[in-house]
C-alpha cells in the first residue's frame, strides 16, 4: 500500500517539477506554415470549372508546386517485375481504374502475388479458395458473370500491361507474334487469319454493360469488420473468455499488470466459482437493517493452502452505507466467510494461484423484503 | 498550451502507470453474492455473574428477559447452556472464543449483576463477535432500583440488538391500548398500559365507560382516547405520570374521535362530525385553537401524520370506499395512495417515515399491510377473520395490531409482527386487549 503512494508521489512531483522547468529545455515552437489564399471571382471559379486557363496563376497553386516533388524521370519498367494480372479475379480489383469488364469483385485486397507468368493455357476460373459468399459473391449472379480474359494470351516475357481500353484481339496476336513457341504460333496465327479470333475474343470484348445478366442485381454487401486484433493470452484464458469478469480479468492481466502478477495456471471454471459463492452464500446471514437499506459491501480476504481464510487478512474494501452500517454489513460477511471456510473451502487444490486471494462483493439485492 | 496539456498527459500517464501495477498487484479472484439467509443468529449468554451474595435471583432473571427479548425478534437464537464448553466464572475474565466458535456461537454477551444494600442494582454487560475474536462495542453498566429491573434488562437487550443488527432498539417502551373483559355482547373497557411484551401492565381508566383508539403523545408522557361517557365520542388527553385527563375544547353537541398527536406534540389531528359530516381538523393543546383541514361530504378519519409534520395521511371514502388519502398538514389537496382492491382503514405512518401501514379488507378477510408513501409495494403481512389497528414499534421494525377471533366466544388479543411478515407473534396479556399503542422509546 505505502509503495504506491511512494510511487504517485514520485509521479506528481516529476509532474510538478516538469511543469516548472520543462520549458527550458523545450526546443523552440516548431515552425508552421503560413498557406495564402485569395478570394477569387465568380468568373475565375467559372473559368476555373471550365478549365480555362486563367490569365494570372490563382497563388493557390503555389503550395501545390512547393509540396509536389519534382517528378523523376520514369525509370525503363524492368520485364520480371511487372505484375501480370494472370488471375483476373485476384489481380483486377487492385489495379488503379479496374478495366470496365472487370468483375466488380471486392473481395480480397491481398497484395499481388508475384506469380509465374506461362504459355499454358490456363484453367478455367475458379472462385476464390476462401468462400467470399457473404461478402461478394452473393451479390453477383455467378452463372450470367462475364468470362475472365484467358491467361495464354499473355506473352511469356512480362511485357507492360496493355492500355486499358486495347483491345483484345490486338494483344493476342502480338504476343502470339513475339512467341517463340513453334506449336502456338501457327495456330494463333491461323486461328486470326480464319476469323476465329473473334470468337475466341469474345468473352474479352464483351463487356458488362453489353452483357445484361453481369450487372450486380444488388448492392454489394459490406464487406465484414475485420477481427479485432487481440492480444495474445493464455491458451487457457482464452477457454473462459466468455465469461465477461474473467475477460476483464484477462484484459488487465494483458494490458497493465506484470506477467508475474497475473494467477498462474488454470483458471477457476464457472461451476467452480458458483461452488465457492454457493457455500459462503449458505452461511450469510444478513441482518434486517442491511437488506432494508440494501447495503452493499465488498470485502477482500486471503485464503491458505489449506484452503481456510487467513484470520486477519480480511479487509472492508468498500460500502455503501454509514460508517456503522457499512460494519455491521461486514461482521455478517465476515462471519459468514469464516463460517463457511471454517474446515476449509471446496475449492480445487491445483488452482491454489487463482484463489489464494479472493474479494467478494456482498449485495443484498436478492433478499428484499417481500 | 499545447506543450502544457502535453506535460499533464505525461504526468498523469506517468503516474498511472507506477500505481496500476501496484493495484493490481494480486489479481483476485472476484465473486457477487446477491442472496444470503435469514436466519436467526445464535447467541450464547451464560447466566450473568452474582458479584454480591444478594443478586443471584435477580441475576437469573434478569439474564433471562435479555435472552427472551432477543428470541422474541425472531433474528436470534439462544445456545442452550448444556452446549457449553467454557463457563464464564468472571465478569473479566478472557473469552476462550475457540469454545464458543466450537458450538457455532456468533455473539456472547456476559455480564453481571449486584445489588447494594439501598436496592440499587447495577447491571454490566460486554458483547463479543465470537468468529473475529473481538469485543462488539464497549461494555456497558446499568444502575437502577431493584423494582425497575425489567427496565435494566430491555435495556441491556436493546443494546445487545442495535451492535448487531445495525436497527434502532425498542425492548425499553410500553403500549398502551383496551383492556377487555367481560362477555361479548357487554364488554368492559378500560384503558391500560404495559410493557412492550405484556409485562407491569396498569390500567388508567376504569370500565364505566366505553373507552377507544387511545395514542401516545410523541414523549411518551400522555395519552389521546377517545371516551363514550357523555353518551358522545369526546377526545381526552390523559397524563400518564399523573393519571390525570382533560377533554379537549370541541363544539357541544358535536362527535370527536380518531385523535392522534402531532410530531411536536402540540397539535392534535382528530375527526370532528358536525351536521352529520365528519371532516379533519386540528387543535392546539395549548390555545385550543382549531383549524378544519378538509370539507367534503366524505366521511374523513383515522389521521396520521408523518415524522417530519409536513404531511398527514387519512382515510376517506370520497372516492365510494374506504380509501388512503395523503395531504398537506395543513389543509389541501389530498393524493390518493391506495389503488388495490379492497377497502382500506387506519393508516399509520411509520417512524422512519418510508412506510404507511394499514388494515385491508377483501373478499370477507381482513389484513395489516405496508405499503411505501406513494401507494406502492403494498404487502399484506397477515391474514384473518379481524385484523386491524396497526402501530408501529419505535425503530420501525414491529407492527402490532389487535386480532379478533370469530365465534360467540371470540375475544380480542393483540398480536405484532415483522415488517417482513415474518415473526407473527401473540402479546401475553392478562385480559383480552385491542387497540394499541406504542410508545416511544423509553428515557
Amino acid at each position: 500500500m505505502r509503495t504506491g503512494y511512494i510511487i504517485s508521489g514520485v509521479g506528481h512531483a516529476g509532474l510538478i517539477g516538469y511543469l516548472l522547468v520543462g520549458p527550458i529545455f523545450s526546443a523552440d515552437p516548431p515552425p508552421f506554415e503560413d498557406v495564402e489564399v485569395s478570394v477569387i471571382s465568380s468568373a475565375e471559379f467559372d473559368a476555373l470549372t471550365n478549365q480555362t486557363p486563367l490569365e494570372t496563376p490563382a497563388q493557390i497553386t503555389a503550395p501545390e508546386a512547393v509540396v509536389a516533388p519534382p517528378l523523376e524521370p520514369t525509370p525503363e519498367p524492368a520485364p520480371q517485375p511487372v505484375p501480370e494480372p494472370v488471375r483476373p479475379q485476384a489481380t483486377e480489383p487492385v489495379r488503379p481504374t479496374p478495366p470496365p469488364d472487370a468483375s466488380p469483385d471486392v473481395s480480397q485486397i491481398a497484395p499481388l502475388p508475384q506469380t509465374d507468368v506461362t504459355d499454358e493455357a490456363p484453367q478455367e476460373p475458379t472462385p476464390p479458395a476462401p468462400p467470399p459468399e457473404p461478402q461478394v459473391s452473393a451479390v453477383i449472379d455467378a452463372s450470367k458473370r462475364p468470362k475472365a480474359r484467358p491467361a495464354p494470351r499473355i506473352a511469356p516475357q512480362a511485357v507492360a500491361p496493355p492500355p486499358l481500353d486495347a483491345t483484345i484481339a490486338d494483344q493476342t496476336q502480338e504476343a502470339v507474334v513475339e512467341t517463340n513457341d513453334p506449336d502456338a504460333l501457327p495456330s494463333t496465327q491461323s486461328d486470326a487469319q480464319q476469323a476465329t479470333t473473334p470468337e475466341e475474343a469474345a468473352p474479352e470484348v464483351v463487356t458488362e454493360a453489353e452483357e445484361a445478366g453481369g450487372a450486380p442485381t444488388r448492392s454489394i454487401r459490406p464487406p465484414a469488420r475485420p477481427n479485432r486484433p487481440v492480444a495474445p493470452v493464455e491458451t487457457a484464458q482464452s477457454e473462459v473468455a466468455s465469461e465477461a469478469d474473467t475477460a476483464a480479468q484477462a484484459a488487465e492481466t494483458t494490458d497493465a499488470a506484470p506477467a508475474s502478477d497475473a494467477p498462474v495456471g488454470p483458471p477457476m471454471t464457472q461451476g467452480e466459482r458458483q461452488s465457492l459463492v454457493g457455500q459462503i452464500q449458505n452461511k450469510w446471514a444478513v441482518p434486517p437493517r442491511v437488506i432494508s437499506d440494501q447495503v452493499v459491501i465488498t470485502v477482500r480476504f486471503a485464503v491458505g493452502e489449506d484452503r481456510r481464510p487467513i484470520s486477519g487478512s480480511e479487509e472492508l474494501i468498500s460500502g455503501s452505507g454509514s460508517a456503522d452500517l457499512n460494519q455491521i454489513a461486514y461482521r455478517a460477511a465476515r462471519s459468514a466467510i469464516f463460517r463457511a471456510g471454517a474446515q476449509g473451502f471446496d475449492l480445487p487444490d491445483d488452482k491454489y494461484d487463482q484463489w489464494k486471494d479472493i474479494e467478494i462483493t456482498f449485495n443484498p439485492s436478492g433478499l428484499r423484503l417481500k | 498550451m499545447r506543450q502544457f496539456i502535453g506535460a499533464i498527459l505525461f504526468a498523469a500517464s506517468a503516474t498511472l502507470g507506477c500505481i496500476a501495477p501496484s493495484t493490481s498487484m494480486a489479481q483476485p479472484l472476484r465473486l457477487e453474492i446477491t442472496d444470503g439467509v435469514i436466519e436467526p443468529l445464535p447467541f450464547a449468554l451464560p447466566t450473568f455473574i452474582s458479584e454480591t451474595s444478594n443478586a443471584g435471583e435477580m441475576a437469573q432473571q434478569i439474564s433471562g428477559l435479555v435472552a427472551d427479548d432477543l428470541r422474541g425478534t425472531g433474528l436470534f437464537r439462544q445456545i442452550q447452556p448444556e452446549a457449553f464448553i467454557s463457563q464464564i466464572s468472571a465478569f473479566g475474565a478472557p473469552v476462550q472464543y475457540p469454545d464458543w466458535r466450537a458450538i457455532n456461537a456468533q455473539a456472547l454477551i456476559t455480564g453481571a449483576v449486584s445489588v447494594s444494600g439501598n436496592g440499587r442494582v447495577t447491571v454490566k454487560f460486554r458483547l463479543y463477535d465470537v468468529f473475529t475474536g473481538s469485543e462488539l462495542g464497549q461494555g456497558l453498566q446499568f444502575v437502577g432500583t431493584t423494582d425497575g429491573w425489567r427496565r435494566i434488562a430491555h435495556k441491556v437487550a436493546d443494546e445487545v440488538y442495535a451492535r448487531i443488527t445495525g436497527e434502532g432498539p425498542y425492548f425499553d417502551s410500553r403500549v398502551v391500548f383496551v383492556g377487555e373483559t367481560g362477555p361479548k355482547e357487554n364488554r368492559a373497557k378500560r384503558l391500560g398500559i404495559m410493557d412492550f411484551d405484556g409485562a407491569n401492565v396498569q390500567y388508567l381508566t376504569d370500565s364505566s365507560a366505553i373507552v377507544l383508539a387511545p395514542r401516545f403523545s410523541p414523549d411518551g408522557e400522555r395519552v389521546l382516547y377517545t371516551s363514550y361517557e357523555t353518551g358522545f365520542p369526546r377526545i381526552y388527553v390523559l397524563d400518564v405520570g399523573r393519571v390525570s385527563r382533560r377533554a379537549l375544547d370541541v363544539p357541544d353537541g358535536s362527535m370527536s374521535f380518531a385523535p392522534r398527536f402531532a410530531p411536536d406534540g402540540r397539535t392534535v389531528v382528530f375527526s370532528l362530525t358536525t351536521g352529520g359530516n365528519t371532516d379533519l381538523y386540528t387543535l392546539d393543546v395549548r390555545t385550543n385553537a382549531r383549524t378544519r383541514l378538509t370539507s367534503t361530504p366524505a366521511i374523513e378519519t383515522a389521521p396520521s401524520y408523518s415524522p417530519d409534520g409536513r404531511s398527514i395521511v387519512f382515510e376517506s371514502d370520497r372516492s365510494g370506499s374506504p380509501q388512503l388519502y395523503i395531504m398537506p398538514a395543513t389543509g389541501g389537496e389530498a393524493r390518493r395512495i391506495s389503488t388495490g382492491a379492497g377497502r382500506y382503514g387506519t393508516p399509520v405512518w411509520s417512524p422512519k417515515g418510508d412506510l404507511i401501514a394499514f388494515t385491508k379488507q377483501n373478499r370477507g378477510r381482513f389484513h395489516i399491510g405496508v405499503m411505501r408513501t406513494d401507494g406502492s409495494e403494498e404487502r399484506l403481512l397477515t391474514a384473518s377473520f379481524l385484523d386491524e389497528g396497526p402501530t408501529w414499534s419505535p425503530n420501525g421494525r414491529v407492527i402490532m395490531f389487535t386480532r379478533e377471533t370469530q365465534g360467540a366466544n371470540g375475544a380480542p388479543a393483540l398480536y405484532s409482527v415483522d415488517i417482513s411478515g415474518r415473526n407473527l407473534a401473540k402479546v401475553r396479556t392478562q385480559t383480552a386487549a385491542s387497540d394499541p399503542s406504542w410508545s416511544p422509546l423509553q428515557r
